[in-house]
């Protein structure tokens, strides 16, 4: 288990006019390998949920366990923050907006400065973590962050977290405000870290039909709670109660529940795209083999999948 | 950041709050002329007294209020010893080298003190009880005469509230950065004046980047809308006085009116004359035994 959240809870502003409970008695396990996606309207909590996860917010009540690190309200014993933002990475939304340095090189060695690396380390951690958001380390190391566009900043900002080597990688829309084009491409490197890099990963979006396409988990926060925690497919049999929350379902999802209304069936697990591309596709071939076996029977619907 | 008081807007329904912005504006000039004629212990507890009801009609935690003085404890304590310590008329009770203590230098800082607190806290009522858009608003009406010698009145007004308008923007701004350089193990914290203010460079620049990058589309947008400062410009919220402005202004003029009898008709010795001086000769008898 890499993160154990047990009765957290967090007001904002407490005995002011804007007094606010952000967090209400949060329990939440994540485990090694887990890749969790977070949805939630805007104000649920989810922003505030993940800044405790590495420290950020000290916990007004509850705990949170990451690793060996706990963090409790208690002012002793210190929980060492320098390793645990280490081990815990966090992009925050719109990373580009925290560049400072004058070089590419400098802002993603930032980081690993802070942990109090050698020179030798930093570099080859810089270079590598450049490499791996897919740019061009040679080229782009003297560069001033400034001149480059605006998805190629938001790469620089994550080779800055990865130069880190995070063991877990948190994520606050990371694709927030970019164009397609740029947004295909975070979405493949965050799979690629997943892969090769960092093997947890906790990713909060609005977009259903993008989060359900990588995620192994989706939590559902509402009015500062946990709502749902449950396997995705039972998750989107609620719709109505998804969309009293603001929340939406998948377009696969939808699809797939508008086609069963229409009498057609499709089988297994259908939470995103590719499931319902290869469900559509199964369905169509197990219809021709069916008409090729009863061919004399032509009345049966005549469905066009 | 968030623990700046002062110049905070303190959303409450209070009479207060709905008292028209130019009037407030007003009375806060008077009572700030006003504190300065303050000559008596006694007329110092009517100031106060006055401000704590006022407080209560607000519905503002008299926390708040106090926490406005601590920003300016420093300069309080400062003015305080100076005065003590320079101050040249009256009895001598102890005299050293430069510093002669006297119980008249005691009493005016003592005097000063009070008087620097009930300003800060009567002044920091304006701010709570208004909206900064009101108050732009209200200082542009109130200066409107200055429009006749072609003082750009409304420009002005524009510019003070676009930069208010900024102000909450920016240290949420400030905010975010601090906690995304925070994650990645920037030490805001700790070390000496120096290293501290190394520190900060990773949250001043971006935030640097962020307030022109603002101002710039600020600008844009209001280029798009054709937007120009011409004179003949309508308010959404028209300003009006209404009775209650006329009746606060009563009761503003009225303490007004008894500080300066206090002062000139009865000396400043205050209305109960024997308990002012009570307390002066208590003081100076402490310090002198």
């Amino acid at each position: 288990m890499s993160i154990v959240v047990k009765n957290l809870s967090f007001t904002y502003g407490t005995g002011t006019a804007y007094q606010k409970k952000a967090l209400d008695d949060i329990n939440l396990v994540i485990n090694e390998g887990d890749f969790v996606g977070i949805v939630g309207h805007t104000g649920s909590g989810k922003s505030t949920f993940i800044q405790h996860l590495n420290g950020l917010i000290k916990p007004q009540e509850g705990e949170v366990q990451v690793f060996d690190i706990l963090l409790t309200n208690a002012k002793k014993p210190k929980p060492d923050l320098r390793r645990l933002r280490g081990s815990v990475g966090m992009v925050f939304q719109y990373p580009e907006y925290q560049l400072f340095e004058e070089s590419v090189y400098k802002d993603v060695a930032f980081g690993p400065k802070n942990l109090g690396l050698n020179d030798e380390e930093i570099k080859e951690r810089v270079k590598e973590a450049i490499e791996l958001v897919g740019l061009d380390y040679e080229k782009v190391k003297d560069r001033a962050p400034f001149e480059l566009s605006g998805g190629q900043k938001r790469r620089v900002a994550i080779a800055g977290i990865i130069a880190m080597r995070p063991k877990v990688l948190i994520l606050d829309e990371p694709s927030a405000g970019l164009d397609p084009y740029g947004k295909e491409q975070i979405l493949s490197l965050i799979t690629r870290l997943k892969k090769d890099v960092c093997p947890t990963i906790v990713v909060i979006s609005h977009d259903i039909d993008e989060i359900t396409r990588f995620a192994s988990r989706i939590v559902v926060f509402n009015e500062s709670k946990i709502a749902y925690d449950i396997p995705m497919e039972e998750l989107f049999e609620k719709e109505e109660e998804l969309t009293a929350m603001g929340l939406d379902i998948p377009t696969a999802v939808k699809i797939k529940n508008d086609l069963a209304k229409k009498g057609i069936g499709l089988q297994g697990q259908i939470v995103n795209e590719n499931d319902l591309e290869k469900a559509i596709i199964n369905a169509y071939n197990s219809k021709r083999v069916d008409k090729n076996a009863i061919d004399d029977n032509p009345g049966d619907g005549g469905e066009e999948v | 950041m968030k623990d700046v008081t002062f110049g905070q807007y303190y959303p409450a329904e209070s009479v207060i709050h709905r008292l028209d912005a130019r009037a407030k504006i007003i009375f806060s000039l008077l009572y700030m002329i006003g504190i300065f004629f303050v000559a008596s212990y006694t007329m110092y507890l009517a100031v106060f007294i006055f401000l704590v009801s006022v407080v209560a009609l607000a519905k503002i935690p008299l926390k708040l209020l106090f926490k406005s003085v601590k920003a300016i404890l420093f300069i309080l304590f400062f003015t305080a010893i100076i005065n003590v310590l320079f101050y040249k008329q009256g009895n001598v009770l102890v005299e050293w080298w430069i510093i002669r203590i006297t119980d008249e230098g005691i009493n005016f800082a003592i005097k000063m003190m009070l008087r620097l607190s009930l300003l800060v806290m009567g002044t920091s009522l304006l701010t709570f009880t208004t909206t900064p858009t009101a108050l732009t608003d209200a200082i542009e009406s109130l200066l409107k005469p200055l429009t006749y010698i072609k003082v750009p009145v409304h420009d002005l007004a524009i510019i003070m509230s676009i930069a208010l308008r900024f102000i909450p923007g920016l240290i949420e701004e400030t905010d975010k950065i601090m906690m995304a350089q925070k994650a990645r193990g920037a030490n805001l914290d700790t070390g000496n004046f120096v290293q501290k203010i190394k520190a900060m460079l990773p949250v001043l620049i971006p935030l640097f980047v962020s307030a022109f990058r603002r101002a710039d589309e600020l600008a844009d947008a209001l280029d798009s809308r054709c937007y120009n400062a011409s004179p003949n410009r309508t308010k959404m919220k028209v300003l009006k006085y209404e009775w209650r402005d006329l009746v606060a202004l009563i009761i503003v003029v009225a303490l007004f009116v008894a500080i300066l009898l206090d002062k000139y008709l009865i000396g400043g010795e205050g209305i109960f004359v024997g308990i002012d001086r009570l307390i002066a000769q208590l003081i100076s008898g402490m310090v002198g035994r």
